[in-house]
């Protein structure tokens, strides 16, 4: 993936962004981190997605912030590459599950304040909406308060099944999410159709309208966090 | 299977195509296990 995506940016730096991969559980170890090396140096990739759930193929072997870890957090904080992380509530998929990895990535932004962070996917509605609005807990409000940070507006597309079009409840949180964190912090996300787009185009442009402000385009391009 | 997905190639060009049929300017292109290697 991690050549796939450059050879893409290489053809359409304009359109296209691209992220590197590792095996994130083993991120730590010599071959992941030549690995990092290979696609910062030669592939000239900027960005870096982790996807925590992935510690599943290693069976959660380690919270984010062990010290086996520790060499790969600190060399994407010194080449100041974006890192585009997932959370997951694993391996007990519920909100102890989730506020876990949050604890963890916390102590690890505390060890490296400057590492550029793009929060991939939006808080978990179950867990943390209420009546509207989302009720964070300080440890999470913390992570989401780190600079640079920019947290990604996208609902699993399950909620499809629950909310009807234009989904009025995600403008409702997306709005709440503006007034706790700061209009600039979050960025609409839209992911690839196959893979699940979240909100529809039009919801899109809706919520550019009425609810986030149209965005720095130049600087959304350049630096996503 | 998605129609999109018969044909199991992606080259930059299909993400081109949809990204103007979303109005995209700009896109990420996120890496994982999940897609292979």
């Amino acid at each position: 993936m991690t050549e796939m995506n450059a050879f893409a940016e290489r053809q359409y730096p304009e359109r296209m962004t691209g992220l590197m991969h590792v095996d994130e559980a083993m991120a730590g170890q010599p071959g992941q981190l030549a690995e990092i090396d290979h696609a910062f140096d030669v592939l000239k990739l900027r960005g870096l997605y982790f996807n925590v759930d992935s510690l599943s193929r290693h069976g959660f072997p380690w919270p984010l912030d062990a010290p086996q870890m520790e060499a790969f957090w600190d060399k994407i904080a010194r080449l100041g590459a974006v890192l585009c992380i997932e959370f997951s509530s694993g391996p007990s998929y519920d909100r102890a599950g989730y506020m876990a990895h949050i604890a963890a990535f916390g102590r690890v932004l505390a060890r490296h304040a400057g590492l550029r962070v793009h929060m991939a996917m939006s808080p978990p509605v179950a867990w943390f909406a209420r009546n509207g609005r989302y009720e964070f807990p300080e440890e999470l409000l913390r992570v989401y308060r780190h600079e640079p940070l920019v947290l990604e507006v996208v609902f699993p597309i399950s909620y499809g099944g629950i909310w009807d079009y234009p989904y009025p409840e995600a403008q409702t949180l997306i709005a709440d999410m503006r007034d706790q964190l700061g209009a600039d912090r979050p960025r609409l996300g839209l992911r690839h159709a196959e893979r699940g787009t979240v909100l529809h185009v039009q919801a899109v442009a809706r919520l550019r309208e009425a609810v986030l402000p149209v965005p720095d385009r130049a600087r959304e391009r350049s630096d996503p966090g | 299977m998605p129609v999109g997905m018969q044909e199991m190639t992606a080259p930059p060009e299909l993400m081109l195509a949809q990204m103007m049929n979303a109005g995209v300017d700009h896109c990420l292109l996120q890496a994982g296990g999940g897609y292979g290697r």
